[in-house]
């Protein structure tokens, strides 16, 4: 036999990541941090402030609702089992699944803090203490929202199987109203809104506190929690790795409740603004995307907030941001569907063509354009903020960003598999 | 009866659909090998999960040496050897590479003697000279011999079998019964479902018939 050469031992497996990959998860991060250099190069030292108040609270937003879906169920579980790691490396092993997201925040921190292009040599240790501040606040709210995350298996699976939570249901059930998801998604909402919450609440209270020296205690009492709590559960962590993961593995790829739908889906009928070529194929793929995720309900959410910042008064660059947000969230969120698990890439080679399901995808994610028009043009229509022709210059980067999505996620699986086989 | 593994009024559902196990209760013992058997979708496989850690009971317990194995389930799988019918392995690492991870990562790599063993376990299952190739172009055949492979190697006092033969030609086959009759006969105890009820009889003592419901 050949002498195997000793190979650097790593718990956390590293999976092989084609260029094209690396350069489609860069480009949003590299275009994010570009618009960052734009707004913040010529911004005063107290502006620089504000702007990182608004990083954390976005980073604080974005963490709750990313963290599960980054870490939970592990795709490397099977490696794991083989090898077995220890309680503390499988707690290395989900921070550095975190790391990309975490060094990120730092580099966009470090963009407000120094990247001033007027005055770069001026205030530099008031600036290399926002930096150091920004630093506290976001690995404070990664490891806090890793342990919310972490900690959430057992309670998860209490809820979903129906021995906690009898009240609330009891009480949906009175007044005729049925949840949207399986219940056992109630502590992941719950822990979502924590981590919105605490991360928010600690830049406010930072932003309260008028004495420059002291606005950074609440970031170091927060990353102070956070550690220790994680801390303290890093002997069980093996634990609650497992039934994390467990809970997440049944809810997100064994979707085998058996529990009856709490709505009726789509019905194909109802797709008719679909060519017949494309039809039962965005038919399916709506489908399932709305046993996996409520989209009504999101994109209405997502709506409500942009009516909410119009009468608030808030800055018109507010009101775009969150157009932004708008629409890369509902394309982001139905990328899940393009996953083997949802689209096995074999059957779909022998359904249709690839190029088919790009035009497939792209009907999919228009599906919503329609309420975004709606949703631009009734602040139109009641809020001189917002103007008649800012409708269809929305409603057209929807269809840019859609036909980019649908063909970036058609790319990642009907076309690799075509480009590993044919 | 002793603490080796036992079953104690053992439930698990989805979500609120139906029990898929309610109330099993069953003792193994060390050295036997026992087969799971029974109709698609009547519970092996999530019996299996529960056993691997990867699946929580809804009610009762599984308890290894007294302990529950859900307490701390590094400590359990330390002794547990895993072979899934769904392998994902790392694609750009060889067999070999694969399995002197594992036996590094469990701290049972030794310079002198490890080669040799994996070696001659690689032999006996007939796995040739792709075995330098990478996971990436395995077979699915070649995949379950190289999880079987890394299972063995570890020396694990239980091992977890989920439909082992499916992918395997009638040589592998054979190479693998023969060399899980010497892992049962070194002390080795063995769980196992498979559709195969002939391969099963040429390794089993015992067989549990799934769907096991209120213990029956």
């Amino acid at each position: 036999m050949k002498p195997t050469k000793p190979l650097t031992y790593r718990t956390i497996p590293r999976r092989h990541t084609s260029l094209a990959r690396k350069v489609t998860a860069l480009v949003p991060g590299v275009v994010l941090l570009s618009a960052l250099v734009w707004l913040s190069h010529d911004l005063a030292l107290d502006d620089r402030i504000v702007l990182f108040r608004y990083l954390a609270m976005a980073f604080a937003a974005c963490m709750a609702f990313i963290t599960p879906h980054l870490l939970f169920p592990d795709n490397d579980k099977t490696l794991i089992l083989q090898l077995n790691p220890s309680p503390r490396r499988l707690l290395l092993h989900h921070l550095v699944k975190l790391r990309a997201l975490w060094l990120f925040g730092l580099a966009a921190a470090a963009v407000i803090a120094f990247g001033d292009s007027t005055t770069p040599a001026q205030q530099f240790p008031e600036k290399t203490r926002l930096f150091a501040t920004s630093t506290m606040a976001l690995t404070a709210i990664i490891l806090y929202a890793l342990y919310r995350f972490v900690t959430i298996g057992e309670r998860s699976q209490q809820w979903s199987e129906g021995k906690a939570g009898r009240r609330l249901f009891q009480a949906l059930d009175s007044v005729g109203k049925s949840t949207p998801v399986d219940a056992g998604m109630f502590p992941t909402f719950m822990s979502t809104i924590m981590v919105t919450f605490v991360g928010m609440m600690s830049v406010v209270v930072a932003a309260s506190i008028p004495q420059v020296h002291l606005a950074t205690l609440p970031f170091v009492l927060f990353l102070g929690y956070s550690g220790f709590r994680l801390r303290r559960e890093t002997g069980r962590f093996d634990r609650l790795y497992y039934q994390s993961d467990a809970f997440y593995d049944e809810l997100f790829t064994n979707p085998v409740t058996g529990a009856k739908e709490s709505r009726d889906p789509a019905t194909y009928e109802a797709i008719y603004w679909v060519p017949p070529r494309w039809r039962a194929a965005v038919w399916t793929q709506i489908i399932q995307l709305d046993r996996k995720r409520p989209m009504g309900r999101i994109i209405a959410l997502l709506s409500l907030t942009y009516w909410l910042l119009i009468w608030l008064g808030t800055p018109e660059s507010w009101h775009a941001g969150w157009l932004v947000f708008w629409i890369l969230s509902k394309n982001m969120l139905a990328w899940p569907v393009a996953g083997p698990s949802l689209s096995p890439p074999v059957f779909h080679w022998w359904m249709m063509p690839p190029g088919d399901w790009m035009i497939v995808r792209f009907f999919l994610q228009t599906r919503w354009t329609l309420a975004l028009i709606l949703t631009v043009a009734a602040a139109a229509l009641f809020s001189a903020a917002v103007s008649w022709q800012s409708v269809m210059i929305w409603a057209g980067a929807d269809v840019i960003v859609s036909a980019a999505s649908a063909w970036l996620i058609t790319r990642n699986n009907e076309f690799a598999f075509k480009k590993q086989y044919a | 009866m002793s603490d080796f593994l036992n079953v104690k009024q053992l439930s698990k559902q989805y979500g609120t659909g139906p029990m898929i196990i309610s109330g099993m209760d069953h003792h193994f013992r060390k050295g036997t090998a026992t087969g799971l058997i029974g109709v698609n979708g009547s519970g092996k496989t999530t019996f299996l999960r529960l056993l691997s850690v990867t699946a929580f009971p809804t009610g009762g317990t599984i308890t290894w040496r007294g302990q529950p194995i859900y307490d701390a389930p590094h400590n359990f799988l330390q002794h547990i050897g895993i072979v899934t019918d769904a392998a994902d392995l790392p694609g750009y690492l060889s067999a070999n590479e694969l399995m002197e991870w594992t036996l590094r990562a469990r701290k049972k790599w030794n310079d002198s003697e490890s080669p040799g063993r994996m070696d001659e376990l690689f032999k006996q299952l007939h796995f040739d000279e792709r075995r330098e190739n990478l996971i990436g172009t395995y077979s699915s055949g070649m995949l379950q011999k190289t999880m079987l492979a890394c299972s063995l190697i570890t020396q694990p006092e239980i091992i977890l079998l989920d439909e082992p033969f499916r992918a395997l030609d009638e040589t592998s086959k054979k190479a693998s019964l023969e060399l899980l009759n010497e892992y049962k006969s070194n002390g080795g105890t063995i769980l196992v479902s498979s559709h195969l009820r002939r391969s099963l009889a040429k390794l089993c003592d015992d067989y549990i018939t799934f769907p096991v419901k209120d213990g029956s």
